[in-house]
């Protein structure tokens, strides 16, 4: 009889769609998934997919998810082989990944040094420029001094890191002397902490899905364009991009190998760039695994986070040569299912789902953490679900989308289903045009015209469901308490 | 009953009989068409499903904080609405606890106190940020509604709290 060798066993401090995604991938593998959760979490989909769980003591990220003490402490004390950070809070700090290796622990992800490189855009983008590689302009002057008035509107970004959170668009030299007032009060060092950049209306973002292994081999993965935004947060993805051609794809694969080659970057990621004008600048690199990741799985057919584990416990990709690029053969499109209201400037809402299903076909599908009788807590990011859809070309994706999306309900909270569905029929869009402005100018989706048909839908819909509610409310004596107001009244009433 | 409302800049007169319950096809009159309106699933609390002309609806009803509709979901999509009349009555808005004058401020949407800047009892200028609430990473600046003195401070910095909880006032 042989003894049982017991499983390898990994922990998750992370929560939502990604931590939902690394479970499957590595109980897949047959590791053992240990999940690291907040309180607010606790009846979570991840949690009923994760092998044991565990609570931190508040739901705040600076004492949950982002408190690197607890999870390390736990860490050791549960004798983990393995910790997977996930996306977002500590998944991209460089000082989090150096705690844990000196405590032994394996993090999954790059080297602290290649991290940190990264996480410092300034250094990151000399280091392009210094290989010839164009990279996005920033503003090289101390920040505390406002840039002449011809170079407005600016983008002002933490230099260190990617929370979306703090991105601002500035217009003018006025709005930026207040902004950095009010910096100045919280930061000792603004240039240290923040980052100016030159705000490119029409351009276009482009990511581009690479694996390197420790032997130098990588292997990209066809782009994705992830134009549309709003409030500088990407929530539609495509892949390949409507404005890439096949010369421009080479120059994206040769100057990111050219970079990664220069990093010695073992890991996935993907390489941000902007396209301005058919120009190619080179602007981050995303060392994580992000809820988009789904896309590369369809692109790829591959598992990424299994694919960076292996890379990542030394194992070789399958490729002679060193550099090998797969060629885009289908169409994707992935949307992000946020729990916020479009029609309210996109305010985020949370909330008890009373009702949540979908009919997903086989070409269009949607990874979702709600179920019926799940909470949406207001602590945390508003992603919800990936709607994922994949056809031969464009246009039928599109179809695949808008019959789907048609299925969606989604009582309880408000959604962004009304702007998906705005967007798919938006003409921009079905040109290929979209630019990371598109929305974030009139992202208003209110200002849409309205047929009068669905206007008198509505309107019949309100009174009927107004006079419903009012039956069963004591309304008589309700409207009696609406006097009849006077001549004069009704008079200005009518004149206003 | 006569219900008129006023959406996308055009007035609607909507007559329904006074006993609907529409728990059968009941017609219903928009300006000078004839709708039938059926209830498709008990409703829990604002939204409901109905039929329109054998069409299902996913509404949701946005309410103000008398009660009354001031804009509805269909199907997700939003429509800005304002009642006019019922029958014969007018509806002449109740006006709200107006924050400008009573200095109470509540919070709008659920979410977290990042930051408090001032505190009772420091002295504020309209317009100045008191404190930043974070609501599923977005930051929402809370500003003093007028000038004036804070006079009572009813969070603290980490606490979560719920909509239409009073953040402060001012005197």
């Amino acid at each position: 009889m042989t003894d049982k060798i017991p499983p390898q066993s990994i922990l998750i401090p992370n929560r939502g769609m990604v931590a939902m995604d690394i479970i499957r991938a590595f109980q897949y593998m047959g590791l053992e998934t240990h999940l690291m959760v907040s309180p607010e979490d606790q009846t979570s989909m991840p949690v009923r997919l994760a092998d044991k769980c565990y609570r931190f003591f508040s739901s705040i990220p600076e004492n949950s998810y982002m408190d690197s003490e607890t999870i390390i402490e736990k860490a050791l004390e549960l004798g983990i082989n393995f910790l997977h950070p996930g996306y977002g809070f500590l998944a991209e700090n460089p000082k989090f990944y150096k705690e844990c290796r000196q405590n032994s622990i394996k993090i999954v992800g790059p080297s602290t040094e290649i991290l940190s490189l990264i996480h410092h855009k300034r250094e990151l983008r000399n280091l392009a420029e210094d290989l010839g590689i164009p990279a996005m302009t920033f503003l090289k002057q101390d920040p505390r001094s406002a840039p002449s008035d011809d170079t407005f509107p600016v983008v002002l970004k933490q230099l260190k890191g990617s929370g979306e959170a703090h991105i601002r668009l500035i217009g003018s030299g006025s709005i930026y002397r207040k902004h950095m007032g009010e910096i100045a009060r919280k930061e000792q060092e603004p240039e240290e902490e923040f980052l100016l950049e030159r705000y490119l209306p029409g351009a276009h973002r482009i990511k581009l899905p690479f694996l390197r292994d420790q032997g130098g081999h990588t292997l990209f993965l066809p782009e994705i364009e992830s134009s549309i935004q709003r409030r500088f947060e990407e929530i539609f993805f495509e892949s390949p991009s409507p404005g890439i051609t096949d010369r421009m794809r080479k120059q994206l694969t040769e100057s990111s190998h050219r970079i990664l080659e220069k990093l010695h970057f073992t890991g996935t990621g993907h390489m941000e760039f902007m396209l301005n004008d058919s120009h190619l600048l080179f602007s981050d690199i995303d060392p994580v695994i992000q809820p988009h990741v789904q896309i590369s799985e369809i692109t790829g057919q591959m598992d990424m986070i299994q694919k960076q584990f292996r890379i990542f416990s030394g194992e070789q990709l399958s490729q002679s040569q060193p550099v090998h690029v797969i060629k885009p053969r289908f169409h994707v499109m992935l949307a992000y299912l946020m729990a916020e209201d479009p029609n309210h400037d996109f305010r985020p809402s949370s909330g008890k789902i009373s009702q949540f299903f979908s009919h997903p076909s086989t070409k269009c599908s949607m990874k979702s953490i709600l179920y019926t009788g799940c909470t949406v807590s207001p602590i945390y990011n508003p992603l919800v679900g990936c709607i994922g859809a994949l056809d031969n070309t464009r246009d039928d994706v599109i179809g695949q989308m808008k019959y789907f999306m048609k299925s969606v309900t989604v009582k309880g909270v408000r959604t962004n289903l009304s702007f998906l569905r705005y967007l798919l029929d938006c003409e921009n869009f079905l040109r290929g045009e979209t630019t990371i402005d598109t929305f974030d100018n009139t992202c208003d989706i209110r200002q849409q015209n309205r047929s009068e048909e669905e206007t008198a839908v509505a309107a019949a819909l309100l009174a009927a469901a107004f006079h419903r509610e009012n039956k069963k409310k004591n309304f008589k004596e309700k409207l009696e308490k609406m006097k009849q107001p006077s001549v004069f009244k009704r008079l200005f009433n009518r004149w206003q | 009953m006569k219900y008129q409302f006023k959406l996308n800049q055009k007035k609607y007169v909507i007559e329904i009989p006074d006993n609907a319950t529409f728990h059968s096809p009941t017609p219903a009159k928009v300006n000078r068409d004839i709708h039938s309106i059926f209830l498709g699933e008990a409703d829990d609390g604002d939204t409901h499903s109905l039929f329109l002309d054998n069409r299902l609806y996913q509404i949701e009803v946005e309410k103000d904080a008398t009660g009354y509709p001031t804009g509805i979901y269909v199907n997700g999509d939003y429509f800005p609405s304002r009642l006019i009349k019922i029958d014969r009555f007018f509806y002449t808005r109740e006006k709200p606890l107006e924050s400008t004058r009573s200095g109470v401020v509540k919070s709008s949407m659920p979410g977290f106190i990042k930051e408090i800047f001032h505190r009772s009892p420091q002295k504020v200028q309209e317009n100045d940020i008191i404190l930043i609430q974070e609501a599923m990473k977005m930051e929402n600046e809370i500003r003093a509604p007028k000038t004036g003195i804070i006079s009572f401070m009813g969070v603290e910095e980490g606490d979560n709290i719920p909509v239409n909880h009073v953040l402060f006032k001012i005197e």
